[in-house]
């Protein structure tokens, strides 16, 4: 009998490269201040499988809320988000467009996209290439249970070429341990440019070594794969980044002279056991939140299991959702019917799920805003936090009226306490709003972009 | 490059049905709905070459990235290599040195140093009923501490694996608790003291002796592949991307394979003390060989010889060269790019011919046969390719390999990563998911390379493999240690009545029709029925007293949901028999089990002839007979081999014609792809 499902062992795995851990080595700007002006970071918080919306028999959305500007009300579901009223730009009218509604694939594609059928790179992405280039991380892809049940492809959203996307890291403790085995921030701050270490030298020779060998290729290739090899070649400038061969650093903030996260006695098993998934996903967000205290990265995004997803929430622990004698997955609750019926299980579900993943997008919120951030005052204060996912109503599908919210990010120039209308602009738009508040100079991104979206900044 | 007009339209997208949506609601029914794998279904005795597909379009020119086991495998023959040992074949563990070594993807390989493997012949034990090793390195203890020997009945031998770490050891075999005899497997003894003999074994980890194995696991530590566009298989050509996260991976395994390979440098190297540049353009001459699977340019030697001599001590140099040559783009990608050949085709080079024969057929790089048959012009023939794919497939390694595409195709790689409601399937266990996943690829290779060899046999065989968590679950006696082959019940004739199938196509605490007859639609039949609409309802509550055929009644009785599920559903009830995690069931909340149902459209959907069947092994009779199956069989396969759905429809159907003219016998199939110019040629996209 051939063995096929190997013993699984944990290595970081740079370390074979340095003799230790990835950043021990590090020499060069490490400890370089980030600008001060502007907005400095943006994570995407993904959930599965759509909100309450206006019910197929006409009734009211749970989601959207009423009133209009700085005067509205949270709806039923937004009530986690009580105490971050002020903090939160609620919009409304955002859409996808019309590509494959009634779809979760065709939503998940165009969700970071902005574009029909995902043939675009995604906004992370971008951002990663753009605003996210000096940073020893150009992007942080965590995931929760986001690779279960064979998940793959369409299931996953952030996309470095148009077309195809890339798994997340599902397990915190190896992103931790990417992150920070090895990490010695620069306590001085101060811009010493020091020598390298020969190790970081020897490493940097291998990287420069493999980009003549990729830009070779590149020469033979034909026009596809040359896009491919690109992407090869920039991941190779990061690695270089970090090693001190150019790009910007990272910072030491009281938050990470000894950077750790509680990992919540997470084992194998929860990385794919639905009683798992809530201190699954604590820890990443613990993670996403150490590495933007560091200044190691920019743009997060942090995926919470996937479209059409079969995570038993009734599994959760210590939730008003548990009940072990039954199972009631996040898609199957989504199938709540024609109309908002309290009396049937599904919708009462449904709603307590809902629920909960705003209750988790509020948790982030108040760690980012317990947390100093690099360049000063708290990390919230400039960081833009959207909250998505790929449809609106779980049932019905449909592709308009997006259940999006911005949070944060006032000192880099987002418009909070406000309802926001879009008007039926297309999510590309809001986009460009974050990327123009990053710095970036983009004009349009995706399908029926018109620009950035009007009344998110100033 | 001159425009060439098309032959015909490539073949569709393979069915993107991985993890289904719960309802479809399209409009199913109409006449024009495409056939996948559009051979007409002509008589079996067809001539393969009825078909002209001269100036077809050809797959695209691609890079294709290794996937983390070819990435592994690629390794570890190339650590074999170096250290001038050639692999061992085998099936079984018994194949190999019981002390060293475990059989693994068809080649004995060695166990982690510092590891023994213990053992004891039937034949010499006496009659004894328990077998424990004692020694220096457990304190001679028989009961708390001493290992237990476990019996395998495949090696015909008390076995067991004890990690005593590096020295010298003595110890002996206890039986029964009394009874202490030497080891009869270890010729080296000395005097116990006692007028007998302990048995004395030697670990020593240095590096010399025995072939060198890579301290990587890539399978366990890399980064997942993506599977683009509903690609069943993890080498999809597009998602092949080196993000950074991959690339850290692959630039750490490489570094610390260097580190490896240096320490080891006397055995794998030689050169002295590496001042001899003459010497080390040799040695990289070889390994480059093996890593990139061609011979290296005089300029790509000698680039590795400098890199040695950038360093002041020879060592560190000899270190950041197989760094560099462990991570190149050249081992990482194998190439399809071809050689232009003036009319718009690039064919492929021998060396990446012999490199698309054996990751297809063995996922890994070239062996020396191989090697040598490319450097000889044997692989620019039709008759030369056929030779050594034959060759390959003869080797247990096809086996391993096969295995893995059958287990990826049947959807059941994702079954250890599933839940189902403990509550309700007590026997559900991660062992149990694991050898779901190990059955289905022992079953997929037995059936297609040891057994008839016929896809027909794979689809209603009762013939299986199983250890004791699988023959509970089946009903059968288990065996009396590890595997063994066994016949099913009648009920379980083929794959679809295998356990990872039906626990792959179920929910964690529901049986689901739907998910089951879209498996059969798109798995087996190659069949897309397309995106549900809208609003669609839900996947129907478990309702205590209902059936789940009741549950699902809507499905035929609103016409908007019947003219996609008539396609589905029906075909799904047949597995009704089978609870969540695979196990029989004769009631279904109560209610006794109706398995009856039909295959509308077996060839096609729109087409109006209905296949009525009841239970899984009438349907698996069923699919058997159909053109569709055979058909869909050989995309499949031509999609394994591509990394993508990329095959015009023009060979598929000529591949699928030589497939049926041979009895739909595997080889058949394998020796019609590898002939195919489609196999060698490559175009711009």
């Amino acid at each position: 009998m051939p063995r096929l499902w190997p013993a699984v062992t944990r290595r970081g795995l740079l370390q074979g490269l340095l003799g230790g851990g990835a950043l021990a080595a590090l020499g060069g700007p490490w400890g370089r201040a980030l600008a001060s002006g502007g907005l400095q970071r943006v994570v995407f918080f993904y959930f599965p499988d759509g909100v309450i919306g206006q019910s197929q028999d006409g009734q009211p959305s749970q989601w959207h809320c009423t009133g209009g500007g700085s005067s509205f009300s949270l709806s039923p579901l937004l009530a986690p988000l009580e105490a971050w009223k002020s903090r939160l730009c609620v919009i409304h009218g955002l859409s996808l467009g019309g590509t494959d509604s009634g779809s979760h694939p065709g939503g998940a594609k165009k969700l970071l996209t902005a574009t029909d059928h995902g043939n675009n790179e995604s906004i992370d992405q971008y951002l990663s290439r753009t605003v996210g280039a000096s940073m020893p991380w150009r992007h942080l892809y965590l995931g929760a249970q986001a690779n279960t049940d064979g998940a793959s492809g369409d299931k996953h959203i952030a996309y470095p070429v148009a077309g195809t996307t890339y798994a997340p890291e599902d397990d915190p403790r190896r992103a931790f341990s990417s992150l920070f085995s090895g990490f010695e921030p620069d306590a001085g701050g101060g811009g010493d440019t020091g020598a390298a270490s020969p190790a970081s030298a020897r490493a940097l020779r291998v990287l420069q070594a493999l980009g003549d060998d990729v830009a070779a290729l590149q020469a033979r290739a034909g026009a596809g794969e040359r896009q491919r090899l690109q992407v090869h070649l920039d991941s190779l400038s990061e690695l270089q980044g970090r090693l001190g061969g150019g790009g910007g650093g990272g910072v030491a903030t009281p938050t990470c002279e000894e950077p750790s996260v509680d990992m919540r006695g997470i084992t194998d098993s929860d990385l794919t056991d639905p009683g798992g998934f809530p201190k699954v996903l604590a820890a990443q967000l613990d993670v996403a939140t150490l590495a933007l205290a560091c200044g190691l990265t920019r743009v997060v995004t942090v995926q919470a299991s996937h479209h059409t997803s079969e995570l038993v929430m009734s599994r959760f622990p210590d939730t008003e959702m548990y009940d072990p004698s039954y199972d009631m997955r996040s898609h199957q609750a989504s199938h709540y019917g024609a109309s908002h019926d309290d009396s049937k299980r599904e919708y009462r579900a449904f709603h307590q799920q809902r629920r909960w993943w705003v209750g988790q997008y509020a948790a982030l919120l108040q760690r980012l805003a317990d947390t100093p951030a690099p360049e000063g005052g708290a990390l919230l204060d400039r960081t833009a936090v959207v909250l998505c996912t790929e449809v609106c109503d779980g049932n019905t599908h449909l592709h308009d009226n997006m259940p999006m919210l911005v949070a944060g990010g006032e000192a880099g120039g987002v418009r909070t306490g406000q309802l926001l209308d879009a008007g039926g602009r297309r999510n590309g738009d809001l986009f460009v709003a974050l990327a123009n508040a990053m710095g970036d100079g983009l004009s349009r991104f995706g399908d029926g972009s018109g620009g950035a979206l009007p009344g998110l900044l100033g | 490059m001159p425009p060439r007009p098309p032959h015909r339209r490539p073949a569709a997208p393979l069915a993107a049905l991985r993890a289904g949506p719960a309802l479809l609601l399209l409009a199913c029914g109409g006449p024009g709905d495409p056939k996948p794998g559009a051979a007409d279904p002509g008589p079996d005795s067809a001539a393969p070459d009825a078909l002209d597909c001269d100036g077809a379009p050809r797959p695209p020119r691609a890079l294709r990235l290794l996937t983390r086991r070819e990435y592994q495998a690629t390794v570890t023959d190339l650590f074999t290599a170096l250290s001038g040992e050639e692999p061992v074949a085998c099936d079984e563990d018994a194949d190999c040195d019981l002390r060293t070594q475990t059989c693994d993807a068809g080649t004995c390989a060695a166990l982690p140093c510092g590891t023994v493997g213990f053992s004891l012949p039937f034949s010499a034990d006496g009659g004894a009923a328990e077998v424990v090793v004692a020694g220096d390195f457990n304190g001679w203890a028989t009961a708390a501490g001493g290992w237990p020997l476990a019996r395998d009945a495949a090696a015909g031998a008390w076995r067991a694996q004890g990690s005593p770490g590096e020295g010298t050891f003595r110890y002996k075999l206890v039986l029964d608790g009394s009874t202490w005899i030497r080891d009869p497997t270890n010729p080296w003894a000395e005097d116990d003291g006692y007028g007998g003999e302990n048995s004395v074994i030697e670990v020593d980890c240095s590096g010399d002796g025995g072939a060198l194995v890579p301290a990587v696991d890539a399978v366990a530590d890399f980064p997942v592949e993506t599977r683009v566009d509903g690609h069943l298989f993890d080498n999809s050509v597009d998602g092949g991307l080196v993000t950074t996260p991959r690339l850290e991976a692959f630039v750490g395994a490489a570094g610390a394979l260097a580190a490896q390979l240096t320490a080891a440098r006397a055995q794998v190297v030689g050169c002295g003390d590496l001042s001899d540049d003459a010497c080390l353009g040799a040695f990289f001459d070889r390994a480059g060989r093996r890593a990139f699977r061609r011979p290296l340019e005089p300029a790509e030697r000698d680039r590795f010889v400098g890199l040695v001599r950038e360093e002041a001590n020879p060592a560190d140099g000899l270190e950041l060269a197989l760094t560099v040559m462990l991570a190149s783009p050249h081992l990482l990608y194998r190439s399809e790019l071809g050689e232009a050949r003036g009319d718009g085709v690039y064919a492929l080079t021998a060396w990446e011919t012999a490199s698309l024969l054996s990751y297809t057929l063995w996922g890994s790089a070239p062996d020396e046969a191989l090697l040598q048959a490319a450097e000889a012009g044997q692989l620019a023939t039709a008759e030369g390719r056929a030779a050594e794919a034959a060759r390959l497939l003869a080797h247990p390694r096809a086996r391993a390999r096969l295995g893995w595409f059958g287990v990826q195709w049947l959807d059941v790689d994702k079954v250890p990563t599933m839940h189902k409601a403990a509550e309700r399937y007590p026997a559900w266990s991660p062992a149990l998911a694991d050898a779901m996943a190990a059955e289905a690829a022992a079953r997929v290779s037995a059936e297609l390379i040891g057994g008839e060899g016929t896809l027909p046999g794979l689809l209603v065989s009762p013939r299986s493999s199983v250890n004791a968590e699988l023959a509970a679950l089946y009903g059968v006696d288990p065996p009396a240690a590890g595997w063994a082959d066994v016949v099913l019940p009648p009920s379980r004739a083929g794959v679809l009545g295998m356990a990872g199938v039906l626990a792959a196509t179920a929910h964690s605490d529901q049986t689901s029709p739907v998910r089951r007859g879209l498996w059969v639609r798109g798995r087996l039949l190659c069949q897309d029925l397309g995106t549900p609409p809208a609003n669609a309802g839900g996947v129907p509550e478990v309702d205590p007293g209902a059936s789940t055929r009741d549950r699902f009644d809507q499905h035929s009785s609103d016409p908007a949901c019947s003219s996609c599920h008539q396609y589905i559903d029906p075909v799904g009830f047949g597995f009704e028999h089978f609870d969540p995690v695979g196990a029989w069931r004769d009631t279904d909340e109560g209610n006794p089990i109706d398995a009856r149902g039909e295959v509308l459209g077996m060839e096609g959907i729109g087409q109006a002839e209905r296949l009525p069947f009841d239970g899984v092994a009438e349907l698996a009779a069923l699919v058997a007979a159909s053109d569709a199956a055979p058909a869909c069989f050989t995309r499949t396969t031509w999609a394994w081999a591509l990394g993508a759905d990329a095959v015009d429809a023009c060979d598929l159907d000529a591949s699928t014609l030589a497939f049926r003219a041979a009895g739909q016998r595997h080889d058949a199939l394998i020796d019609a792809l590898v002939r195919s110019p489609a196999f060698v040629e490559r175009e711009e996209p």
